[in-house]
């Protein structure tokens, strides 16, 4: 008989953010590809980065604003200033760079924040304004004809730090199931998984012996460390990965987690030991999300 | 929503100033208040109610319709500072119409005398047949035309179309005559057929997109080449998902830069022959 995942009676800790949603398109998928992996990247975590960025979903040509193939991205912040700096600088040294692209906002809130609106002065006195429908773009002359910007991106609500910990024997079970749940979480919009390839090896805890560090390894989460701390792991785990999600919605986190954890539940694997999360005693962050409740165990 | 139907109780043979006919959009529908609205008419001051019958029923739409009957070439003012809700006649109007119209949709069933949605600033006007001059122009004494808004015209138009043209799209499905773009200073011009001599003189910026490949343009005009235009593919999307438009799908166009004479900026693609 196959042994059977443990969920553990805990919950996952996140914070509220500010986001936004942004559509880069260009001649081909690849190159969409191409600049929305270049914008998104060195966006992991908010402590050392400046925000968390992600690809949130691929666009058919019928989906995107020029009809052409596209990228849906999410980026977070903690700021609004923070955000307003990371997709400025990003758009301008990763999108307008990338051949062929496009910028446009994915989302429409009151708060604006300067996108074409600023590039533009690359053009130096050679970029057009156009309005087309309710929207302001412009036009950018580069080398392989013109970058078309939309003028304004726009800010929103967001959450950040929604996670789950896999548990397990060994690496190649924990990692082979954190590749499955990425996979199915991938196609949950509204969310995304900052992390390389989604996974987080190196869980933090907030605080360090070292007066400078803001954040340091959960020690009680590594197995390397089992004997020497108060640890959370149980003889038979050796391997821990997380998950972290960052989502518009609360309900967006939810779905994503609960999508994540059945599908490693549903594996049955035996060498999964059981599903747990990081939080801070619930004093931090105003959303908890209760493990438990997520998947209906 | 309200359809309220006006309809002539006899011919109009002199001007009629119709431009308090836009106070409907700022007022509680009902008979009452429609009937009392003031018109010039030969100039002398008219109610509606001795011009128009008036009709007002429920209709299942988002915005108030209204819809002229018996409509002809002494209709001036028509639409003059619309809002918000539809305006349909049935035949062709005088000058002015849609003047400094703010948002909503005009839909003209028939011509249309000359300053068509001058000074426009939002919204949409529709054209079934042809316009006179002084289409989406400065009106007189004032240094800017269109600012904004959509005009869709089926036939011909006049001279001296978009002077002045500050923003916005007009799109003009046959011939234009002389002067056409004089001064303009930025927005989007699509001309399907034939352009006359004068075109896009003195024109600062803007974009004129021609459809007849065979135009010729003066030598103010430098040829700048056929490259990837990204905003012609933005264009093309917008056009085809919200004005049901095809026709600029698939095409290549040359880009020429004018007007030289005035350091101008402005960008005229002109269809590149097959």
């Amino acid at each position: 008989m196959k042994k059977k995942i443990i969920v553990e009676n805990t919950f996952a800790e996140a914070f509220p953010m500010k986001a936004s949603r942004l559509i880069i398109t260009a001649h081909t998928k690849k190159w969409a590809l191409e600049a929305a992996n270049s914008f998104v990247g060195f966006a992991t975590s908010v402590i050392a980065c400046g925000c968390e960025a992600g690809i949130e979903s691929h666009l058919n040509q019928n989906e995107t604003p020029d009809g052409r193939p596209g990228i849906s991205i999410l980026i977070f912040s903690m700021s609004e200033k923070d955000l307003a700096k990371q997709i400025l600088n990003r758009a301008g040294q990763c999108v307008m760079t990338s051949p062929t692209s496009a910028l446009f906002s994915g989302n429409f809130s009151d708060k604006q924040i300067n996108l074409g609106k600023s590039l533009r002065y690359f053009g130096d006195g050679f970029q057009i304004a156009k309005k087309i429908g309710d929207k302001r773009y412009w036009r950018i002359p580069v080398m392989d004809g013109e970058f078309i910007c939309e003028e304004f991106a726009y800010q929103t609500k967001g959450i950040g730090g929604g996670n789950f910990l896999i548990l397990g024997e060994n690496i190649e079970s924990v990692l082979s199931a954190a590749e499955l749940a990425v996979s199915k979480i991938n196609r949950v919009k509204n969310v995304i998984l900052p992390f390389p390839g989604g996974i987080v090896r190196s869980g933090s805890k907030v605080g360090s012996k070292y007066k400078n560090l803001i954040a340091s390894t959960n020690f009680e989460y590594c197995p390397g460390l089992k004997g020497l701390v108060n640890t959370k792991l149980n003889n038979k785990v050796n391997s821990v990965l997380e998950i972290v999600i960052d989502g518009l919605y609360e309900d967006d986190i939810k779905n994503a987690m609960r999508v994540g954890i059945s599908s490693i539940l549903e594996t049955k694997n035996e060498n999964i030991h059981s599903i747990s999360a990081g939080n801070y005693g619930g004093k931090l962050g105003p959303f908890l999300f209760k493990l438990r409740e997520i998947v209906n165990v | 929503m309200f359809k309220v139907l006006l309809k002539t109780k006899f011919k109009i043979i002199a001007n009629l100033n119709l431009g308090n006919i836009s106070q409907i959009n700022k007022t509680v529908i009902n008979k009452k208040n429609i009937e009392n609205i003031d018109l010039l008419y030969q100039n002398q001051k008219v109610k509606l109610k001795e011009i128009f019958s008036i009709e007002i029923s429920k209709n299942n739409k988002t915005k108030n319709e209204i819809m002229i009957k018996g409509s002809n070439e002494f209709f001036d003012y028509l639409g003059y500072s619309w809002e918000k809700n539809i305006l349909i006649t049935d035949s062709n109007v005088g000058c002015f119409a849609g003047a400094k119209m703010k948002s909503g949709e005009i839909v003209l069933n028939g011509s249309a005398a000359d300053f068509l949605a001058s000074e426009m600033e939002g919204g949409l006007i529709e054209v079934k047949s042809n316009v006179g001059d002084y289409l989406a122009s400065s009106l007189e004494g004032s240094k800017v035309g269109m600012r904004g808004g959509q005009v869709i015209i089926n036939g011909n138009v006049g001279k001296f179309s978009c002077f002045l043209m500050r923003r916005g799209l007009i799109i003009i499905k046959g011939n234009v005559d002389e002067m056409c773009c004089f001064q303009m200073i930025a927005g989007t011009v699509i001309i399907f057929k034939n352009v006359k001599k004068n075109f896009g003189i003195s024109m600062k910026r803007g974009t004129i997109i021609l459809m007849n490949s065979t135009v010729q343009l003066e030598k103010k005009f430098v040829k700048s080449g056929s490259i990837n235009f990204n905003f012609l593919d933005l264009l093309k999307n917008y056009l085809t998902k919200n004005l049901l438009l095809n026709d600029l799908k698939k095409q290549k166009f040359v880009r020429y830069f004018g007007d030289k004479n005035i350091d101008g900026l402005g960008e005229v693609f002109v269809k590149e022959k097959l």
